[in-house]
């Protein structure tokens, strides 16, 4: 019998690589059902706990692939991928990235898109719970203050970008050559919501420390006040009076 | 509903908490004795599904039972993943906490499965002082799981009853005895229940599992599968009724985690349970008062 770190890294190699090592095969009672076939029972639960994780996050790309495409996808991205992480929900990140090509070679070009899209509500879902900004808060702030004042995104707050028209497509409707912009708030649970591209760019200069003077000089268009109730209706933005709730 | 304490413990019918019932048990608060959770799905300290814990919380005692801590990994164990369970039950406060004899981690690769260690020596050693350094990080008592196995290792020291008791022994961990996981691997492997059963500590048995499995096929052999995905069958129940009646109640879990039906149907598999609880306990206070 092998050490039990040598049996279990060949139990390792096996699900990588689906080689049987000698080693596994014949520290296993072969009697009434082959080594082979005792193993592949556990490595089919492994199989399907990980497809169905994958199928959970991920159940719009799931449906643009077919069963049989996403099951192959699955498949191969469970091979090279095996969980480093003992929490499911923290697995799966580069699934999108993984099917990117697949998207372009089976003429779903925004496959990559949609996927990323269903990655963001995942992990707003799971992100760290913080106390929002409210209006309260706000009204302490003289009209002088707020302008300089920089505000920081909740945690689950995710912005989302694509050059196809996403929006549509996830509502399995025709897609037009419009872009999607989108935000991700949480306060129950995720909400998306489709906004307009001066929006998504203010939300990103907030994202990286602008202060709230800057967004008019450099989105005139954009109505700064509505802006600002969305995103405290929303609890979009982190008080500032306590780090967490 | 049966009520006796058992060192703190419920001696009652559980039933385990799965994401289709979540809106049922907020909404119908159910006559449940206690909940219990699998740890891992609630591990993530911030989002909904904490908040709904603590909310069922508020209701039900509930257990952790964990799936991913690999106790017999050759690794040594996960110290993230013992925070955040250290953090969970800080949070919680559960009646219970357990975790499975496998591993399922190795090279820092999870592989999310209960895999089956070979009952060496050197297995004992490796998961007795994981269990013992588990419990000195949570600061208090595991209870560990009996496995359902599809193989064997060639070159045992031990039985697997005798392996348990030895880890049980050199741990000081309590036992989660899984009727179902006894009888799956007995079938599948040619013991004997009543061997299994009568070798174990029954003293440490502080909760008892109960689930369906399913049987396949392969190479022209029945194997039964630990699938919890149908009611406990009549020989799961009869083992479990002559356990009960032997040794007295214990808190008795209803798992179902595949093909998840109605509340109502985990709900009479939990009467069942109940059923039998409070029969032994009735019997053993009719002993008393004669």
């Amino acid at each position: 019998m092998p050490a039990l770190r040598e049996l279990q890294q060949a139990y390792l190699q096996y699900c990588e690589s689906g080689n049987l090592p000698e080693e596994l095969s014949s520290s296993i009672d072969p009697s009434g059902i082959s080594q082979q076939v005792r193993i592949d029972i556990y490595q089919h639960t492994t199989f399907v706990t990980l497809k169905n994780v994958l199928e959970n996050a991920y159940p719009k790309t799931a449906a643009l692939l077919g069963e049989e495409l996403f099951q192959n996808c699955a498949g191969a991205f469970i091979n090279s991928n095996i969980p480093q992480v003992s929490l499911l929900d923290n697995w799966g990140d580069s699934f999108p990235e993984f099917i990117g090509d697949i998207g372009q070679s089976h003429a779903i070009p925004y496959l990559q898109d949609v996927a990323q899209l269903e990655w963001l509500l995942h992990i707003a879902y799971l992100a760290p719970d913080y106390k929002p900004l409210d209006g309260a808060e706000l009204a302490q702030y003289s009209p002088e203050q707020l302008v300089e004042q920089t505000f920081t995104l909740c945690p689950a707050i995710q912005l989302f970008q694509s050059d196809y028209d996403v929006k549509s497509i996830i509502a399995d409707e025709e897609p037009t050559v419009r872009k999607a912009y989108a935000v991700i708030t949480r306060v129950l649970a995720p909400e998306l919501h489709w906004v307009k591209a001066d929006e998504h760019k203010a939300l990103e200069m907030l994202n990286s420390g602008s202060s709230l003077a800057k967004i008019p000089q450099q989105l005139p268009n954009l109505d700064i006040q509505n802006f600002l109730i969305f995103l405290l209706k929303n609890g979009a933005l982190k008080s500032n009076m306590a780090e967490k709730s | 509903m049966v009520q006796k304490s058992n060192g703190g413990v419920l001696c009652a019918a559980g039933i385990g908490l799965r994401a289709p019932h979540y809106q049922h048990i907020q909404e119908q608060k159910p006559n449940i004795a206690w909940f219990e959770i699998h740890s891992e799905n609630f591990m993530m300290p911030g989002g909904p599904s904490r908040e709904l814990l603590r909310q069922i919380r508020e209701d039900y005692p509930i257990s952790l039972h964990g799936v991913s801590l690999s106790l017999g990994s050759a690794d040594g164990l996960d110290q993230q993943h013992l925070q955040l369970l250290l953090e969970l039950i800080d949070d919680i406060e559960p009646m219970l906490i357990s975790e499975h004899i496998s591993w399922g981690r190795i090279n820092g690769k999870h592989l999310h499965d209960l895999l089956p260690l070979p009952y060496t020596d050197e297995s004992l050693e490796i998961i007795s002082q994981h269990v013992i350094e588990a419990q000195d990080y949570l600061g208090r008592q595991i209870l560990v799981e009996n496995p359902s196995s599809y193989l064997c290792f060639n070159d045992n020291d031990y039985t697997e009853w005798e392996f348990i008791t030895e880890l049980l022994k050199r741990s000081g961990a309590g036992l989660l005895l899984d009727i179902n996981n006894v009888y799956v691997s007995c079938c599948n492997h040619g013991w004997s229940t009543q061997a299994y059963l009568d070798n174990i500590p029954t003293e440490l048995v502080q909760e008892i599992h109960l689930a369906g499995h399913s049987k396949s096929e392969y190479e022209g052999q029945a194997v039964l599968i630990d699938t919890h995905s149908d009611v406990v069958c009549d020989e799961v129940w009869q083992l479990f009724s002559k356990f009960i009646e032997n040794h007295g109640p214990r808190a008795t879990l209803i798992e179902w985690d595949e093909e998840i039906p109605e509340f109502a149907v985990l709900y009479n598999e939990a009467q069942k349970a109940e059923n039998i609880l409070h029969k032994a306990t009735k019997e053993t206070s009719d002993a008393s008062a004669a």
